[in-house]
């Protein structure tokens, strides 16, 4: 999992610390992750994060283009520890890898997972309106 | 509804809060926020997701279809969730601050298959992701991408926002407790 947690921070420049606070609502911050091999922990750069509180979270690195395409994803799950400069996420779980390979995958297990919520409550699959999805797309961009 | 920065203090119910204007233009500018849920074990998960701020009902509104539905199972079961809005790549907005959202949502289980259910949000979605108009576009893609327009929709009314200038996350944010925004 090391491998592969090092590599994906590689590609990205920064990611998203998911923790929470002492009311226990999410609280995230953007940081810089840099995987600290030796102690086994991913560093996570100056955040103040005084309301952090140590306990479960997630690291996730994402990005997009100018269009909302080329969407590359990486979360991982895992616990915080320390505050300030001593923040760092020690990494348990990776949930997805970045990459097209994951995407397809991805996406092909929300259908199967679409036609399981659809079973569990005894629904058919619905039809979609595809006249109405087309209308709302508006006119094919030129060029 | 009630917004004050920290110096002033925490809001009084019932006022009503103006963002400022800075915050807001996020809101309506970037193209996603990371949308994170309380998974079963207490972990906060957080997803790229993009928004619908609508100001005059003082709530996001976010979809997620039947196949990626984790994120409505953990609002059922736990209504805490935040919006960090912190990637202006697209926005078109230069030093933006970052802003994180934290609020109560709700995640009915009611299947809607039309765009008309919300035009507003679809018509956004098509125009900031056009490549997007490719589900559905064939017989190919509509059998496999069905599931797609298959959505269940998240509300989220803000409890309290906080805001980084510049994206600064080394700073102590500004803080707005709120009733309601708008």
């Amino acid at each position: 999992m090391w491998a592969e947690i090092e590599k994906n921070l590689a590609a990205f420049e920064t990611g998203v610390l998911n923790a929470r606070d002492a009311a226990g609502y999410p609280y995230s911050v953007r940081c810089r992750p840099w995987p600290d091999h030796q102690v086994g922990v991913v560093r996570l750069g100056p955040v103040a994060g005084q309301e952090i509180q140590p306990g479960p979270a997630s690291l996730l690195c994402h990005s997009h283009n100018e269009e909302l395409w080329d969407l590359k994803v990486f979360l991982v799950r895992g616990t915080v520890e320390g505050a300030g400069d001593g923040l760092a996420f020690r990494p348990e779980r990776t949930v997805t890898g970045a990459g097209l390979r994951a995407m397809v995958r991805m996406l092909m297990g929300a259908r199967r997972s679409a036609a399981g919520y659809l079973k569990k409550r005894g629904l058919e699959r619905p039809r979609i309106p595809w006249d109405e999805v087309e209308a709302v797309k508006g006119p094919p961009q030129a060029g | 509804m009630a917004a004050m920065g920290e110096a002033e203090g925490r809001s009084t119910t019932g006022r009503r809060s103006v963002l400022p204007p800075e915050v807001e233009e996020v809101f309506r500018e970037f193209r996603t926020c990371e949308f994170s849920t309380v998974a079963r074990d207490g972990t906060p998960i957080a997803w790229p997701l993009v928004t619908l701020w609508r100001p005059e009902e003082g709530r996001f509104v976010l979809t997620t279809s039947i196949g990626l539905p984790q994120k409505a199972f953990n609002i059922r079961r736990d209504a805490r969730v935040s919006l960090l809005f912190s990637d202006p790549t697209a926005s078109g907005l230069k030093d933006p601050p970052a802003v994180l959202v934290q609020g109560d949502a709700e995640a009915p289980d009611s299947i809607r298959t039309s765009p008309e259910h919300l035009p507003e949000y679809w018509t956004r979605l098509f125009e900031i992701q056009p490549a997007g108009k490719m589900y559905g576009s064939n017989r190919l893609m509509r059998y496999l991408m069905d599931w797609y327009y298959m959505r269940l929709y998240i509300s989220v009314r803000p409890r309290r926002i906080l805001f980084w200038p510049d994206g600064d996350f080394s700073r102590e944010p500004s803080r707005i407790e709120v009733d309601r925004v708008g």
